[in-house]
């Protein structure tokens, strides 16, 4: 909770100092955003603050919560960092940018620690409100706008469907909170109908906030709309923060009743993975291939839900999504480099890049084939432990998970072969990256080949 | 006033609910323009609202009651946010109809 009150805090200040000094407003930012998360390594890792663990029944920060508070600000400090350059050419409104990625972060936090369906309806709205903004924060790029509205509509959509799930599950079992449905519920085999529906429809709000198929066809268009940095965040925090809630809401509330929401779950993840890694083979624009690619993870990540009652789900989760989440981020510091050079986002852009700009290629190949999950990365590993947590529940969709890894190995490769082997076209000399983006990009470098050369610090966290 | 309410069988205000809500599902999926289906966003959300009403009145239990009020402050914070994405848009392309917006998919 201390993360929590650091990260608000830090937003206001963050929000007031935008309207006289914007100088300060990156590195007010970082500050606040590496408080956070030393104060989460303190209650992780020391002793503990020890109080304002959990609030009237709303919440409760566990182990769980911390660790994946963790994963969150991280990305979001590496994510901030990058921003010096990306959002440049923002003037009046840079303070409202910083300000809302930080309360949008405070919502992922609340994600990771509710324990009432109150407050995961709270937490989802105060982690979507503010996207919907910065999705939509270049404001006379029609494809901008265009990204908002679409992640507005299909947002507040979807939080209508989930409403409506937790109004018929507190309808069968009286009251908000998981630990009483979750006694209510028993071992499951005298649900009675009002329920089922409600978890059914949980279900399909859930799997629109973390665009499973075949709630899914908004995601594309909103992470190629979106400004580039802001694609990142939703791509890495709202997925962590929607994955550690749909984990958290079946672990604690539903756990007696899997038998009923366990085959739903796991057709929604085979299909999850078979349509978007088919889908990303043809794609031809860089940020679109990330958005199917981050898809196909989000079926991957499904199987840790699958798991649940099995020994390691929840850290093979944190694995997997912080492995997914520090690639992620590489991948997009290096985009944003080639954009900002070439203008384009298509797979051309990064023609010649290896000669150009070995470092940059260097960390876009590495962090291709950590989410390809090639054996000695990170990547693998997570794969790995997500694999064998489920493999005892369904073997029949490790096997395909498996085949759907082989096929997404084609559509990375094709940016390191775009990068390394095809020939560049225009003759432009390489652009100086400041030394904000360059740390950023190497100290996700350096995470990913410390959690590929040490997993077990990580995986035994929680 | 609770004898009153409770004249009218739960189930009732279950299908009045759902019909209301899947109204406003339909218009969510079919209509294009984009503040009808903002109004069809709200229909839902009220829906939801007039369910928990009834399940806190049936089990004479505040939660759900306290539920529908950080709805409705969560629906008008959502509406500000969306009214402010239309404005942006309409500035750009003279127009609040969501057929027009299909450029992204190359």
């Amino acid at each position: 909770m201390t993360a929590l009150l650091i990260l608000f805090l830090t937003a206001i200040a963050v929000l007031f100092a935008g309207l006289t000094k914007r100088s300060l407003l990156q590195p007010l930012s970082l500050f606040g955003t590496l408080l956070a998360l030393g104060a989460t390594g303190y209650d992780l890792f020391g002793p503990g603050f020890g109080w304002g663990m959990e609030y009237a029944s709303m919440f409760r920060f566990m182990p769980f919560a911390h660790a994946f508070s963790g994963v969150a600000i991280l990305a979001t400090l590496l994510i901030i960092a990058l921003s010096g350059w990306g959002f440049r050419n923002l003037n009046s409104t840079l303070g409202d940018h910083y300000g809302l990625i930080l309360f949008s972060l405070c919502g992922a936090l609340i994600l990771f620690s509710f324990t009432n369906l109150t407050m995961l309806f709270l937490g989802i709205e105060i982690l979507s409100i503010p996207l919907y903004v910065l999705a939509g924060s270049r404001r006379d790029d029609l494809s901008s706008n265009e990204a908002a509205l679409k992640y507005f509509l299909m947002g507040s959509f979807a939080t209508g469907i989930l409403l409506f799930g937790m109004a018929l599950i507190y309808g069968a079992t009286a009251s908000f909170d998981l630990g009483a449905i979750s006694r209510v519920i028993g071992n499951g085999d005298q649900m009675p109908g009002m329920l089922k529906v409600g978890i059914l429809i949980m279900i399909m709000g859930l799997s629109f906030k973390v665009s499973a198929v075949p709630f899914h066809f908004w995601a594309p268009d909103v992470y190629q709309g979106s400004p580039n940095l802001i694609t990142a965040f939703m791509a890495t925090v709202v997925k962590t923060a929607g994955f550690a809630a749909f984990y958290r809401l079946f672990a604690i509330a539903f756990p007696g009743a899997e038998g009923f929401w366990s085959v739903p779950v796991a057709l929604v993840a085979a299909l999850t993975m078979t349509v978007a890694n088919i889908t990303a083979i043809f794609q031809q624009d860089f940020k679109r291939m990330m958005a199917y690619s981050s898809i196909s993870h989000a079926g991957y990540l499904l199987l840790a839900v699958l798991a649940i009652g099995t020994e390691g789900a929840d850290r093979a989760l944190l694995f997997y999504t912080l492995t997914y989440s520090l690639a992620t981020i590489c991948a997009f510091g290096a985009f944003i480099i080639v954009a900002e050079q070439t203008g384009n986002s298509s797979f051309e852009a990064f023609n010649g890049l290896g000669k150009k700009q070995p470092l940059v290629a260097a960390v876009l190949t590495l962090s291709m084939l950590s989410l390809a999950g090639i054996p000695p990365l990170a990547g693998f590993f997570g794969k790995y432990f997500l694999f064998t947590a489920a493999f005892a529940k369904y073997p029949w969709l490790i096997v395909l998970a498996v085949i759907n890894s082989a096929i997404s190995i084609y559509y990375y490769f094709k940016i390191i072969i775009a990068m390394y082997f095809n020939r560049e076209d225009s003759q432009e000399t390489a652009l100086e990256i400041p030394a904000g983006v360059r740390l950023a990009v190497l100290v996700g470098l350096a995470l990913i080949a410390w959690l590929t050369l040490a997993p077990g610090s990580v995986y035994g966290l929680i | 006033m609770l004898e009153i309410v409770r004249t009218v069988p739960i189930d009732y205000y279950v299908y009045l609910s759902t019909i209301l809500f899947v109204i406003g599902v339909f218009g969510v999926l079919t209509r294009r323009n984009a503040i009808v289906v903002l109004m069809c966003v709200e229909l839902m959300l009220n829906a939801v609202n007039l369910l928990l009403a009834a399940f806190s009145t049936y089990l004479s239990d505040a939660q759900g009651q306290i539920m529908v009020f950080f709805i409705m402050v969560v629906a008008a914070a959502e509406a500000a946010v969306g009214l402010g994405i239309l404005v942006s848009i309409y500035r750009n392309t003279k127009s609040t109809d969501i057929s027009f917006l299909d450029n992204l998919r190359n």
